[in-house]
């Protein structure tokens, strides 16, 4: 009894402490806020929504069956359903789904004021995100671990699974061509990040050498050498960008970076898994873990205050990152880190087969959604303890405020945030770059927010080996994404090929291995090309497309889910899933609509096209610039027919599920 | 605080699938007779074919 009184005691001090934190984030303004109550907030509100939320759900909604036998126990045959313990499902699943999404997202994001992007990661994650993987998590395993395009094909009808394995492929094309464009613009003209990331290549290379012919499936040991390896490169990229010589072999333009990473690739889509893929994957896992873990600790022991304001004008829509309004776009550019489509293919088809009892289903499809969260938290934190004027010079491309110095901080100055040009060379040098001017893509200044925030923590005197060390974290899970993303695009484009051309289907068959790659590469490398030729940086297109497209996946899901809720008569708690799908609703498709019409250049994208006919016949293109610009033109229109694209699947989706839960007969 | 560092170092094995032909090895002298013992590299390569089939890695 005093036990019970105790716990809830507990929680009741738990719900006011997140209460108290959450009002301090969302009523401060104009004064300065510390980094902690955004830690403090997070991890309140999480710890309440999953012990009491997702309890909830599991119990009342799924009806979760702790003695009913899982997919692991019954179809046991030690290939891919492994009755696996749940701290191990948990470590999988995390590692699935926690890519460089939510570090990238929270960072563009930060453009419209920490508030925002902090209220959209706490409350999407807890309402929608986790909803979404937990939800999918359960019924996949209720259907033998089926994959989320099986499931929409057998729960709405053949149109619901044809739209998620063309959803699947477009997310994979937008998300690899966007994070090829990060890591490009981390490297333009910066032989330290150039050197360092193309020694990940070989490192990883030797580690596959070493796990398959040396020490055959050490995976721990190789892992360790991999990291000293990598620290290594670090170390050395910063001797390559001492020595006048080495540094001209690493020092490239993004035209030439983007041709490297389109070949690179393609080659790594090619290659066997053991060489190049898998020992990267191990290497960026463990780089990955041990950063976000040391970047917690530093966050709490150091408290930094965040100088972003709560609110930037730039919530109207004139954003330097991205155009548009903070309403719809805050939703689409964080998508993972609040919710995300594609967890949903984790969540339905692999962590299904493993796990060994239905009762950790909050725990793996909730839980690790929350611990997403976390991270894109604390992406959030490490943008906005960077001075505004930083932030901005850093993240504004070329085409916006000019590409001398002079002229960029004028602009950003007029904007109101303080910076001055000594302010960036000495910000440069400290980071051992040669400018950090239009360093789009969030890289750059989330890497520049760890170097400062490790710097203050463990020593400012090794800053430039801080950032690095941040921009090789982010590369090399970067790489991976793109390596995995081209493979599974490349399989996906062998399935359906095969259905007409069999032998094409066959995944190890070297013709179909080479044909296919190059076509997924030629389709992510066009996205890439046209987003670094493009002034305005390419991101300004590129993630909200990949936000659109992410998003539309997430409605796929929960429609899916709220379809199952409807038929099997549970529709007063269709909700749970319905709530979060009405809202995707709303946001894809004002997102959507407005990047197709808006009148606004920089937001709609026939208006961009038309802006630049109009600029050509007027004769305010130069003659060099004309075919360039042609190419842009296409491509804006290209943009919008895929977003019209999206759009239509997405209401196809929810209007035949619909029809399908309520007025089919069985 | 011996055993704790042998149990943390054995649920990192564990995670990070360092240990999966010693499971192998177990499992297939318990049930799976009639399939051929694989070699460690055999075995390491099925494991990451298996691995890298699907969408195993996300945004």
């Amino acid at each position: 009894m005093i036990k019970k009184y105790f716990k809830n005691i507990v929680w009741i001090l738990v719900a006011l402490l997140g209460a108290l934190a959450f009002s301090t984030i969302a009523l401060s303004r104009n004064e300065s806020i510390n980094a902690v109550w955004f830690i403090t907030a997070a991890v309140c509100i999480f710890m309440i929504a999953y012990r009491f939320y997702a309890s909830w759900i599991a119990a009342k909604v799924l009806v979760i069956d702790e003695h009913k036998k899982t997919p692991a126990l019954r179809l046991r045959n030690d290939k891919d359903f492994i009755p696996t313990d749940k701290w191990i499902v948990f470590g999988h699943h995390f590692a699935a789904i926690a890519g460089p999404g939510p570090l990238v997202g929270p960072t563009l994001a930060a453009q419209f004021g920490y508030l925002p992007g902090m209220l959209w990661i706490l409350i999407g994650a807890v309402l929608g995100g986790a909803v979404q993987d937990m939800t999918t998590l359960f019924f996949s395993m209720r259907r033998n671990g089926k994959s989320l395009g099986q499931m929409a094909r057998d729960e709405i009808g053949v149109i619901g699974g044809t739209a998620s394995l063309i959803g699947t492929f477009l997310i994979m094309v937008i998300l690899i061509a966007v994070l090829g464009l990060v890591v490009v613009n981390a490297m333009k003209h910066s032989p330290w990040a150039t050197s360092t990331v193309a020694a990940t290549i070989p490192i990883a290379i030797f580690i596959g050498i070493y796990l398959r012919s040396i020490r055959a499936g050490r995976v721990l040991e190789a892992s360790l050498i991999g990291f000293g390896l990598l620290l290594l490169a670090v170390f050395a990229g910063g001797l390559i960008d001492h020595s006048q010589t080495l540094r001209t072999y690493f020092d490239h333009d993004s035209l030439t970076l983007a041709w490297a990473i389109i070949f690179y690739g393609f080659a790594a889509a090619v290659l066997p898994v053991w060489l190049l893929l898998a020992p990267r994957d191990y290497l960026s896992t463990f780089v990955k873990l041990g950063t976000v873990i040391v970047l917690a600790i530093a966050i709490i022991t150091l408290q930094p205050e965040i100088k972003m304001p709560a609110l930037t004008q730039f919530t109207d829509g004139t954003g330097p990152i991205f155009g548009g309004s903070v309403f719809p776009f805050v939703f689409i550019t964080i998508a993972c880190g609040s919710i995300s489509g594609f967890h949903s293919l984790i969540a339905s088809g692999t962590t299904p087969k493993l796990l060994d009892n239905e009762k950790y289903i909050p725990m793996i499809g909730y839980g690790a959604m929350l611990l997403e969260s976390f991270v894109a938290i604390m992406a959030l934190i490490a943008a906005t303890v960077l001075e505004p004027g930083i932030f901005f010079a850093i993240n504004s491309p070329v085409g916006l405020v000019g590409s001398e110095a002079i002229d960029a901080i004028q602009k950003i100055n007029a904007w109101g945030f303080k910076v001055t040009v000594e302010e960036m060379e000495l910000l440069a040098k400290n980071m051992g770059e040669t400018s950090l001017f239009a360093r789009t893509g969030g890289a750059p200044s989330l890497a520049v927010g760890m170097a400062n925030i490790f710097g203050k923590a463990f020593g400012t005197n090794l800053l430039a080996m801080w950032y690095h060390f941040a921009i090789m974290f982010e590369a090399i899970f970067i790489l991976t994404t793109l390596d995995a993303g081209t493979r599974v695009g490349r399989f996906m484009l062998q399935d359906m090929i095969g259905n007409i051309y069999p032998k094409f289907g066959q995944t190890s068959w070297m013709p179909s291995i080479i044909l296919s790659s190059a076509i997924v590469v030629s389709c992510w490398g066009y996205f890439l090309y046209i987003g670094v030729i493009d002034p305005n940086g390419g991101v300004n297109i590129l993630w909200p497309l990949f936000g659109i497209a992410n998003q539309m996946l997430a409605a796929i899901a929960l429609s899916v889910g709220t379809g199952i809720l409807i038929k099997s008569k549970k529709l007063k708690y269709a909700w749970v899933t319905g709530l979060p799908l009405i809202w995707l609703i709303i946001v894809t498709t004002t997102a959507a609509y407005q990047k197709i019409f808006s009148h606004d250049i920089r937001v709609g994208f026939l208006a961009a096209a038309r802006d630049l006919t109009d600029k050509i016949n007027t004769g305010l293109i130069e003659d060099s610039k004309i075919s360039v610009t042609h190419q842009l033109i296409f491509n804006q229109k290209l943009d919008a027919f895929i977003t019209l694209f999206l759009l239509i699947i997405l209401w196809t989706v929810v209007i035949d599920m619909l029809r399908i839960s309520f007025f089919k007969k069985n | 605080m011996l055993k704790a560092i042998k149990s943390i170092y054995e649920f990192l094995r564990r995670l990070s699938g360092d240990d999966l032909y010693d499971i192998y090895l177990k499992n297939h002298k318990q049930c799976s007779k009639k399939h051929k013992l694989m070699s460690k590299q055999k075995f390491y390569q099925a494991t990451l074919d298996k691995k890298w089939s699907g969408i195993k890695r996300c945004c």
